[in-house]
Parts: structure tokens; C-alpha cells; sequence
């Protein structure tokens, strides 16, 4: 099981181009989800985790030569899925400024008003996109922060300082709108 | 490792935004997949591009070195 992983690895890295774009289809049937996975929590978007997840393989299979076996996949699709994402977010952000599609809370605390959990998620779409993925990625979707790191190519300490920007703009940011957390 | 002044801040991002683990791939994407490789060849970088030309122009403001390009190639 492990030798053929690591066949199909150095097939993708090295081989012929036959053999490459075999290994290519067989690492996308298998990783396929779990990439769509790791972007729709980070875009929220069905749609536009799909397109991403293309995107993010279509990177892959262009940086073939680049991949490192002793890595390991996973690790590398979830660096080049989230480097997709924050290149759509970013794109985004200056497209537009309101969040009309963001995902609907589904059944959320009745206690929250359905107006403030609007506003709230209009502030947060106010933050620059790597705050944002930061936030997601750590307070909403809970990842670990060493994974978090991994995953944005900074360190620990680095995802510590924005997430800790994230949350007081977006308080100062609540409290201007008159919303106090 | 989360600050207690934090917590509501999280509590309210978290009931604004839920998370959107364990929502499943309804569809095989490998069809998209395969229509994005047919549409875009690998190209050239610009790196590769500018390289190519600079040599090209070397060789035609000194015409000597293509001897010596030829026998490096």
C-alpha cells in the first residue's frame, strides 16, 4: 500500500508524460474531495469550491517538477488549495464589497438576530483577505493553528497576530455599527 | 490558547459564519478537470520567452558566438 503511493508519487513527479498524466488522474480521483473540502470551508461557496479545487490541481499538475514525495500530497494540495482561495478572495475584494452570497447561517443561536449576524458577516467581508482566511481558518472552521500555519506558509506566531487583528477590527468594527460582543 | 475576552467575538463569528465542515463533492470534477488541461497547454514562462529572445539577439549583434551557442545546445 505504501510502495504503491510512493510509485504513484514519483510517477507524478518523474515519469514520462504518459505516465505522469496517469498518476495525475489517479491523485485527483483520490484527493478530489478532500480538497473540495478544505476550500468550500475556506470560500463558502459550492460553486466556487469547485472551480477552485480545478484550479488548485491544474497548479499542481503544472508544478510537478516542484513536489517533494517526502512531503506528501495532502499537505501540498492543502498549501496550493489555500493559496487558490486567497487569490480568489482577493480578486473578490475588490470586486465587490457586499457579501450577498456568502453562505446563510443554517439554523443559528435564535438568540442572534438574524440583522446582526448580517452585519457581523458584512464586517468580516470588510477585512483584507488574509486576515480573513486567517479567522476562518482558525476561529470559524477551528483548524489547528499549526495546520493553519502549514497550510498559509507562515508561522505560528504569524497566524496568532492576524487572527488576533481580525477579531479586534472586526470588534471595532461591530461597536461602530453599534453591536457591542 | 483562546483569550476569555475573545470568546464572545468567537461565539458571535462562529453563529454568523458556521462552519462548512463535512459538506460532501455532490459530482466528479475530473470531466472540469480534463476541459481546463485541453484548454490551456503548458506555455512558455516569460522567463523562458525573454531568454530566448535575449540569445536571439545576442546571436545577431554578434554573429561570432553562434558557433560557440550551436555547440553549447
Amino acid at each position: 500500500m505504501q510502495s504503491e503511493a510512493s510509485e504513484l508519487l514519483a510517477a507524478f513527479r518523474s515519469g514520462d508524460t504518459s505516465q505522469r498524466d496517469a498518476a495525475f488522474e489517479t491523485l485527483f480521483r483520490l484527493h478530489q474531495g478532500v480538497v473540495y473540502g478544505w476550500i468550500l470551508r475556506l470560500v463558502r461557496i459550492p460553486a466556487v469550491a469547485e472551480e477552485l479545487t480545478v484550479e488548485t490541481f491544474w497548479r499542481i499538475y503544472q508544478a510537478h517538477a516542484r513536489f517533494d514525495p517526502a512531503r506528501g500530497f495532502e499537505p501540498w494540495a492543502h498549501t496550493t488549495a489555500t493559496r487558490a482561495a486567497l487569490d480568489w478572495m482577493r480578486r473578490r475584494h475588490t470586486e465587490t464589497a457586499l457579501p450577498n452570497d456568502l453562505a446563510a447561517p443554517c439554523g443559528g443561536d435564535p438568540g442572534i438576530a438574524e440583522e446582526t449576524r448580517r452585519l457581523i458577516r458584512l464586517a468580516f467581508h470588510q477585512l483584507s483577505p488574509r486576515l480573513r482566511i486567517a479567522a476562518i481558518m482558525a476561529v470559524v472552521e477551528e483548524m489547528p493553528q499549526k495546520e493553519v500555519a502549514a497550510a498559509l506558509g507562515i508561522s505560528v506566531a504569524a497566524v496568532k497576530v492576524r487572527v488576533f487583528r481580525a477579531l479586534r477590527l472586526l470588534r471595532r468594527d461591530l461597536e461602530q455599527r453599534g453591536i457591542r460582543p | 490558547m483562546k483569550k476569555p475576552e475573545d470568546e464572545p467575538m468567537h461565539k458571535l463569528l462562529k453563529e454568523a459564519l458556521p462552519s462548512m465542515a463535512a459538506k460532501p463533492l455532490g459530482r466528479d470534477l475530473w470531466p472540469a478537470m480534463q476541459a481546463r488541461m485541453r484548454a490551456q497547454p503548458v506555455r512558455l514562462s516569460r522567463l523562458d520567452l525573454a531568454l530566448a529572445c535575449g540569445t536571439a539577439a545576442f546571436a545577431l549583434l554578434f554573429p561570432p558566438v553562434i558557433p560557440v551557442l550551436l555547440y553549447c545546445l
